[in-house]
């Protein structure tokens, strides 16, 4: 058999650090094989895609032991532009690697820089940009294009190349769900059509596990699991334990499996390979269940209003058409929609960052569209998606001090709320550091913690845990459901992650084009599977394996794996 | 935007950008060698509008642009009819009074034609760059200069300087919105104050952006192949001079060989003085 990728005995360590990223990996791909690499954060995922076109030795300066070899050629005696002859790397964030004014020339790129015949370019360029659906879009600048279509034009530079390798590194976890479908069908042509070598690093397992031969788990700049994904997934503990993103449907099984024999032999990875596996096990008809009721009931008062709110932009883009709602004090809501929906600009109503075109916004008794921001800030927080935008200070005590201080809270007052959230945060320990210095975490927990000394009642955070990994994800939310539960304030989060708001949020609110498509308790608005897939959302999987299994019994408006057990263990006891 | 290409399919949007560059070259020789002389730039001004009407771009555009660059041509005016730098060369001029009386900065007639020649130039050479950068787009004017032997490298960093433009405007508004948000105010009254503000809270995460994005840009070039065998390089659109391109080529030398030849060498046909003799006549003063 012939290898594209052999790592033997592989071990990196960074030039700044005193561990090793990458240790003992031993790694052999085959050709035209489909390897899916998953693993937490830091787990050396990317440092391993690095490795693989030459970036590591050739760009990273640090120390490379044993040897790498791409399709035959030792990855040292080679260089990065000779390598990425043969290995194409697509990155997670498309914004850093579109490099041309126009989508065209981006395809163009590779192949000018390999000196491919200027008629052979323009072949290429245009085949690229149809197999991406991007062929109208050639005169644009792909700055300007969706998150997804900026993925997918990284994409089609890369298959302009005609490399024989594909490293993927995280293609989908900036991306909203669209743009992510949008990519993951694209990698699923590409896969079926099966030439190529690829190497995929994701997160999200759950729709790439049918595509792949093989799935290989890291965990601190080690291998820790290999094999075929059906393998994998028969017994999932060591992977939860690690902390990673398993499809919840081999989640529920694994752990059913447990008490019920008769699923032995069942380890689902899709939806459908665990509804027809629950279908043959399952009685119809055996007993009915009602609806869950769990709701929070909606007692309190509104401290957000929001009546008949349109937002045009200054260039007559129209964000928000005639929206009604009401944020009640101590709601953890979650707001979905598709990018360009209108879920940053309705949030930037209630600090003052726009003012309505039409329509009244009520903050805290303040009127939204003349109170000056400084005072609506006082009241409402947000948390912008990047912190690297946020941070502005050279200490982390200055960043902590900087909007109480703004906000002309007397000095005394401000110490004693820095080293209170300091130490409620966990930033006691790096005051005294600059922040641009701290991991992404930490930078994420400065930004918030910059809020908390506002003393700000209700706070906004945008896309908390877009390309975040699972354990981080949760660790984040967490943190944000204490502040909910015992601070008592209004939580407002803007995200991608249906999981995340199944589990979280007591209320969901979905915008479509400048719209509420739907708002309500969040087990109700899960339930409609339908409408929401009118706006290309979809329940968790959990959701909607209850949903597909209605005629058993099964509810529709199950959240969680551990709900979805505990109803199914009753039912699976009979048989 | 200061560099927006304006699509079209007009003769001068299909010349080849060498040539474009060519003709802005030849308006800059031409408003140095008819430097001084107003009705002569005036002219030349009104060539360039021709050229931008030919193209079908919006006169608006142009309205627009003249109006944001008007008061720098203004200042740069009244500086020349202060300090004409012919003053030594004013024969017997015709003053009408003094800035700083009794006798100090004489505003005189030649003073004036003058501050309009300056004035006519400077916007004559705004407004041809910025024509040819309406007609021409970033990629063609890349080829231009690798044609004329300019680094591949030069080439690179001009294409990624126009890619990231959206980029950075969207970067720098939500920093901007970051701080408003927790409740630091940009509208300050004290200009110094104001100066603070924008280097210390826009500058401080700007700057660090664009370092990482720097490396991780330099990632993405490498990782695309650049820098592989950098002379064997090939470009998908190739420049081919076409009959119009030549004709046009002509026309320019022609123009340019003429305008310096009565403008500077020898023959000095076309000066401000032309002019200011020319309105001295009309005025009945001679």
């Amino acid at each position: 058999m012939s290898y594209s990728i052999v790592l033997e005995n592989v071990r990196y360590t960074y030039s700044q650090d005193l561990e090793p990223a990458l240790k003992n990996i031993n790694l052999r791909v085959a050709e035209a094989e489909r390897v899916l690499i998953t693993g937490p954060s830091g787990s050396g995922k990317t440092t391993l895609c690095r490795c693989l076109n030459g970036l590591i030795p050739h760009y990273f300066r640090g120390k490379l032991e044993g040897k790498v070899t791409i399709s035959g050629v030792d990855s040292r005696s080679s260089t990065i532009a000779a390598l990425s002859h043969k290995v194409g790397l697509l990155f997670q964030d498309p914004s850093s690697q579109l490099v041309c004014p126009t989508v065209t020339e981006e395809v163009a790129f590779g192949p000018e820089n390999y000196g491919v015949p200027p008629p052979e370019i323009r072949s290429r360029v245009q085949n690229s940009l149809r197999s991406v659906r991007l062929e109208r879009y050639g005169d644009r600048n792909p700055h300007s294009l969706s998150g997804g279509e900026q993925q997918s034009c990284s994409l089609a530079a890369v298959v302009a190349m005609r490399p024989e390798i594909y490293v993927l590194d995280e293609p989908t976890s900036n991306l909203d769900p669209i743009g992510s479908s949008q990519v993951l069908n694209l990698l699923a042509n590409m896969s079926r059509q099966g030439r190529a070598t690829m190497l995929i690093v994701e997160h999200k397992m759950e729709e790439l596990l049918l595509m792949v031969d093989r799935l290989v788990v890291m965990n601190h700049g080690e291998i820790v699991l290999e094999g075929k994904p059906r393998d994998l997934m028969d017994d999932v503990e060591a992977m939860e334990k690690i902390g990673l993103n398993i499809p919840q449907v081999s989640l529920l099984a694994s752990r059913l499996k447990k008490k019920h024999p008769s699923l032995a032999r069942t380890s689902p990875i899709t939806l459908e390979e665990a509804v027809d596996a629950f279908s043959t096990l399952l009685e119809p008809g055996k007993s009915v269940r009602e609806q869950l009721r769990s709701q929070r009931a909606e007692a309190a008062d509104a401290v957000i209003s929001v009546r008949g709110l349109t937002h045009v932009y200054p260039n007559g883009t129209p964000a928000l058409n005639g929206v009604d709602l009401d944020i009640h004090r101590g709601e953890f809501v979650a707001l979905l929609g598709q990018n360009g929906s209108g879920k940053t600009t309705l949030v930037k109503h209630f600090n003052g960052l726009l003012r309505p075109t039409a329509g009244t916004v009520n903050v805290f008794g303040m009127d939204g569209a003349t109170t000056s921001i400084p005072e609506l800030s006082k009241k409402v927080g947000y948390c912008f998606q990047n912190p690297d935008h946020q941070i502005c200070c050279e200490t982390v005590q200055k960043e902590l001090e900087f909007g109480p201080t703004n906000l002309k809270v007397p000095v005394e007052v401000v110490q004693r709320r820095v080293s209170e959230v300091a130490k409620a945060v966990g930033l006691e320990s790096v005051l005294s550091k600059n922040p641009f210095s701290l991991s992404k975490g930490e930078r994420q927990r400065v930004t918030v913690a910059s809020l908390l000394t506002m003393e700000c009642e209700a706070l906004i955070v945008d896309e908390p845990t877009t390309g975040q990994d699972y354990k981080m994800s949760r660790e984040m939310m967490d943190f944000y459901k204490k502040l909910n539960e015992e601070d008592g304030r209004t939580i407002i989060v803007i995200t991608h992650d249906m999981n995340i708001s199944a589990e979280y949020a007591h209320r969901v609110i979905v915008l479509k084009d400048g719209k509420v498509l739907i708002d309500g308790p969040t087990r109700d608005v899960f339930s409609k599977s339908d409408l929401l897939k009118t706006t290309y959302l979809n329940p968790p999987q959990i959701t909607r394996l209850g949903q597909a299994l209605s005629k058993f019994g099964i509810p529709g408006d199950i959240l969680t794996v551990s709900e979805m057990a505990e109803i199914m263990d009753p039912l699976l006891e009979g048989n | 935007m200061a560099f927006e290409y304006v699509p079209g399919n007009t003769f001068f949007h299909k010349l080849d950008p060498r040539v474009k560059l060519m003709y802005w070259f030849v308006v800059v020789v031409l408003t140095v060698a008819l430097g001084s002389d107003p009705i002569f730039l005036f002219l030349l001004f009104l060539s360039v509008l021709l050229v931008v009407h030919a193209s079908k771009i919006p006169m608006s555009r142009i309205a627009s642009f003249l109006k944001s660059v008007w008061p720098v041509a203004a200042v740069y005016g009244i500086f020349n009819l202060l300090f004409p730098p012919a003053a030594s060369t004013f024969k017997n001029p015709w003053v009408f009074f003094y800035a700083i009386p009794p006798s100090m900065l004489p505003i005189s007639l030649e003073g004036i034609v003058w501050m309009f020649g300056a004035m006519l130039r400077f916007l004559t050479l705004l407004l041809v760059i910025r024509t040819v950068l309406m007609i021409t787009p970033v990629r063609d004017l890349i080829l231009a200069f690798v044609k004329f032997r300019v680094p591949p490298e030069f080439g690179m960093a001009l294409s990624i300087g126009f890619a990231y433009v959206p980029v950075l405007i969207d970067e720098n508004q939500k920093i901007k919105e970051a701080q408003q948000a927790r409740g630091f105010e940009y509208q300050y009254r004290n200009p110094l104050k104001k100066f603070d503000a924008l280097i210390r809270r826009m500058l401080v995460p700007a700057i660090f952006n664009s370092m990482r994005r720097t490396s991780d840009i330099s990632i993405a070039i490498e990782s695309r192949g650049f820098g592989y065998a950098i002379s064997h390089r090939t470009y998908m659109h190739e420049l081919h001079l076409t009959q119009g391109d030549y004709a046009f080529l002509a026309l320019m030398i022609i123009v340019v060989v003429v305008g310096v030849a009565v403008g500077n060498f020898g023959l000095n046909w076309v000066t401000y003085t032309n002019t200011v003799t020319l309105l001295k006549h009309l005025a009945g003063r001679v």
